[in-house]
């Protein structure tokens, strides 16, 4: 159902239909968010998500019914075409309309100043629901932001916003889950300062860094899912080299991917990103984008050394003992390895990558 | 000529073959691992010194191999294609890469007792990064190997360091590189949006507007600044020098500050004249305070691991100093600085480690007298201490010569506090050999084998280029200054 719901909602060119197709993916997300039963987090964030989805949807709509009530029309395109700033409306419901909408995608996003929920839900639900939770929505609402277009400002706000509340919150984590969703936080910033800036590279480059940061994280959560770690803590991984030492070698090299240390893909991303900024002369929001993604550098490389540096966490030892070896079974073996086929290699011929997204944005304009 | 145009391919070829067989070796044969590794290292090495026989000493670039990279249906979008060549200025540091990657799995034979199936794949990775940073002649591909040299670097010091400050020494490389090259980054994407390519060779027929010059020298300057290590830059290189495995030190003190150097003679004069010529004089001050703060900081250490280190940035201040002097004495002498403290710092430390494997420690005041137990090692050490202070006949000499002889020709002030660097050097040099050296032999000390024949053999290259090209030095000048020369920023 979410990804019948992404789907509509990538295709959808209606406010209507997009509102329906979000209402569709977050209402069964909320139930598969929700559905460990006797865990009482799950609860929680089930409920966490649906109060801040429900309110988010309701701005989504208020928003909707401006824009709609004022030009007459439900499609996008038509909608864009009514609000072209050479028309020269000065109409007050026009903004809000369209402020409205952008918060409700941000918060549906998780992009700060709206991500409260973030941490709290993707710790609270069931892992392959987080995984489920960190991908597919993002990428569905990603080409709905483009759609509407950048001339908002606010998009430059959250993704500031972002990128610090993302550098800065996942320093103190000690669950793996709640780091993943402040990192999920910082790279949407990256992902709206290229929406924002709203050049044909730049958006070429969000696409790619939203479709690369998918691939990335589902990487990760594959990793987690097969090492079946009991809290999801971080210091869970100690050990790890030792223990399943081609495992740890992959997911050390995911967490640097994501961190954006070359020549791993994840700097491709921030690469393409920052150049269409700095073409722009976004030079203040470089040095903070930046400065933040070395502050990032900081927990994600924690991780590694937690990975590879540390011995067993004496606490720890007895439970991993005592469980049994689990073997990797074939379908997350083959999920992981395509996963770090793209972080390693793409770096040594990225163009079909670049001949997709340019396909897919040359639609847009 | 057969194969010539091939070469750079073959190296790339050997490494990765080399880096498949020694995975596939199984991890408890520990002897045919090391073996293996050593045998393509090794072969490494011999296809290495075939190019330089091959190559033309007039010095422009050559053996050029370009791949295209990444071309975009769309016009405005082209990167690389990356071009691979070599000049007279990368000929050395190629060799010296690949002269010092056997030697590290030589004098790891036996201190390393974990995960050594890794530590070899790291090291051939680390290789390949080297070897291709110093080939590569695209500014972006240049910026990609020099940080992907973090990830296995920060993987040798946090995994095989020998104590538990490892982790703290590990991070301070990391992140001091990452957060200085990050600003490199920022200089390189004002280039490309300002010119539209990254690519060397057209750069350096383009002139920039002097503003953008002076900005992106600036970036570039603390990403590089860090890696010399430039006097304020400096905190990281001790710490991770003290902790990192022994290899971890030869590699960065033999190649990896020489990558600091190596940045700024590509980039600074060539591509950005005018704002070389804007920041020299506090680039070449800064050097002199590295040099003579570095080496008074030197003066009062205590471990002898941090007192090489220290010393190095004592040594490398003088490759910025020689380099924006802008003569050609100035920037033959920063190449051969480089190589010179290449090979008689890694030595150092190399040495070092043989007495800190036989009595684990670190402190200078605990050993005197080894000269009764270790006849051979105080040998070997006399030479390298002769050479750390710039003795003639060794290529120290040379290089500080024609360093201290452009600081000279600069300003004559200048000169004279950079010469003062050269008594500091002595002091400490001598200090250190004659503290572990002589006096009456410690108790503790007595009963300890003299160096075996695979340590022995492990340093005897670096003796052996240590005398060669400070006896012959014409060796390596004469292609070094054809190369300077042909590049348009060189004299």
């Amino acid at each position: 159902m979410v990804a019948l719901g992404g789907l509509c909602l990538v295709s959808s060119s209606n406010w209507l239909s997009v509102y329906l197709a979000i209402e569709l993916s977050t209402l069964s997300l909320f139930i598969l968010v929700a559905q460990k039963g006797g865990s009482g987090q799950s609860a929680e964030a089930g409920l966490k998500y649906f109060v801040l989805g429900a309110l988010s949807s309701g701005l989504f709509l208020f928003g909707c019914a401006l824009l709609c009530g004022f030009t007459g029309g439900t499609h996008i395109s038509y909608i864009n075409l009514v609000l072209n700033p050479g028309l020269g409306f000065s109409e007050l419901r026009i903004p809000i309309g369209s402020l409205l909408i952008v918060v409700s995608l941000l918060f549906k996003l998780s992009a700060a100043p709206f991500h409260m929920w973030a941490p709290d839900v993707y710790d609270g639900a069931p892992t392959t629901t987080t995984a489920l939770l960190a991908t597919v929505p993002k990428v569905g609402y990603f080409s709905i932001l483009v759609s509407i277009g950048s001339a908002v400002n606010i998009l430059l706000v959250g993704a500031l916003f972002s990128m610090v509340v993302g550098a800065i919150g996942a320093l103190n984590q000690t669950k793996v889950k709640r780091l993943l969703a402040y990192s999920g936080v910082g790279h949407m910033g990256f992902v709206l300062w290229g929406i924002e800036v709203g050049s044909f590279e730049s958006i070429q480059a969000s696409l790619i860094y939203v479709v690369l940061y998918v691939v990335m994280s589902i990487c990760v959560f594959a990793i987690i899912l097969t090492l079946g770690a009991a809290k999801n803590l971080i210091v869970e991984f100690s050990g790890l080299s030792r223990r399943l030492s081609v495992l740890a070698l992959t997911l050390a090299l995911t967490f640097l991917s994501i961190a954006g240390i070359p020549p791993l893909v994840g700097f491709w991303g921030k690469w393409l990103v920052l150049l269409s900024g700095v073409v722009y002369q976004y030079y203040l929001v470089f040095l903070l984008a930046v400065m933040c993604s070395v502050v990032a550098g900081v927990y994600y490389v924690r991780i590694v050394k937690i990975i590879y540096f540390q011995a067993s966490f004496s606490l720890l030892i007895s439970s991993k003992v005592l469980r049994k070896e689990n073997w990797i079974n074939l379908r997350k073996a083959l999920l992981i390895g395509a996963g770090l086929y793209v972080i390693g290699f793409t770096m040594l011929s990225p163009n079909l990558w670049l001949q997709l997204a340019h396909w897919a944005v040359g639609g847009l304009f | 000529m057969f194969g010539l145009n091939n070469g750079l391919s073959l190296i790339f070829f050997l490494l990765f073959m080399g880096g498949i067989s020694v995975m596939k070796v199984s991890r408890e044969d520990g002897v045919k691992l090391k073996k293996v590794a050593l045998e393509w290292s090794l072969a490494i090495l011999i296809s290495v010194l075939v190019l330089w026989g091959a190559f033309d000493l007039e010095g422009q670039f050559q053996i050029i191999n370009r791949i295209e990279w990444i071309v975009s249906p769309a016009l405005n979008f082209q990167w690389g294609p990356g071009v691979f060549a070599l000049d007279g200025v990368s000929l050395f540091f190629f060799v010296l890469t690949a002269l010092l990657i056997p030697i590290c799995i030589l004098i790891s034979w036996k201190s390393i007792k974990h995960l050594f199936k890794e530590f070899l794949l790291c090291l051939l990775f680390l290789e390949a990064l080297l070897v291709g940073v110093f080939l590569v002649l695209d500014l972006l591909l240049f910026y990609l190997l020099f940080e992907g040299i973090l990830i296995p670097m920060f993987l040798l010091i946090g995994v095989w360091g020998s104590r538990e400050e490892k982790v703290r020494a590990s991070y301070y490389f990391f992140f001091y590189t990452f957060a200085g090259s990050v600003f490199m980054l920022l200089g390189l994407f004002q280039i490309y949006s300002v010119t539209g390519t990254t690519d060397y060779q057209i750069l350096l027929n383009i002139k920039l507007p002097v503003t953008t010059q002076k900005w992106v020298l600036a970036g570039i300057f603390l990403s590089l600044a860090v890696k010399i290590p430039q006097i304020p830059f400096h905190i990281w290189l001790p710490q991770a020098h003290v902790e990192a495995p022994v290899s971890g030190s030869v590699i960065l003190a033999g190649i990896l500050l020489k990558l600091g150097g190596y940045g700024f003679l590509r980039f600074s004069w060539p591509i950005l004249p005018a704002a070389s010529e804007y920041f020299a004089p506090l680039i070449i001050m800064l050097g002199v305070v590295a040099v003579i703060y570095g080496g008074l900081l030197t003066c009062r250490q205590v471990d002898f691991k941090r007192l090489i280190a220290y010393s190095s940035v004592a040594h490398m201040g003088l490759v910025p100093l020689g380099l924006f002097t802008h003569t050609i004495e100035g920037l033959v002498a920063a190449v051969f600085m480089m190589l010179a403290h290449g090979f008689v710092s890694s030595a150092l430390f190399i040495a070092i480690t043989y007495l800190y494997e036989r009595h684990h420690t670190r402190l200078i005041k605990y050993y005197r007298g080894v000269t009764l137990t270790m006849p051979v090692f105080v040998c070997i050490m006399m030479v390298l201490s002769l050479s750390n202070m710039g003795i003639p006949l060794s290529c120290n000499f040379v290089g500080e010569f024609f360093s201290l002889l452009a600081a000279v020709e600069y300003n004559f002030g200048l000169g004279v506090l950079a010469t003062s660097g050269m008594v500091w050097s002595a002091a400490y040099s001598l200090y250190l050999y004659n503290r572990i050296s002589f006096g009456a032999a410690s108790n503790y000390l007595l009963f300890i084998r003299d160096l075996n024949r695979c340590e022995l053999l492990a340093i005897s290259p670096l003796l052996i280029a240590i005398l060669i090209f400070g006896i012959f030095p014409f060796i390596i000048i004469d292609p070094v200054k054809n190369g300077v020369i042909f590049s348009p920023g060189g004299g």
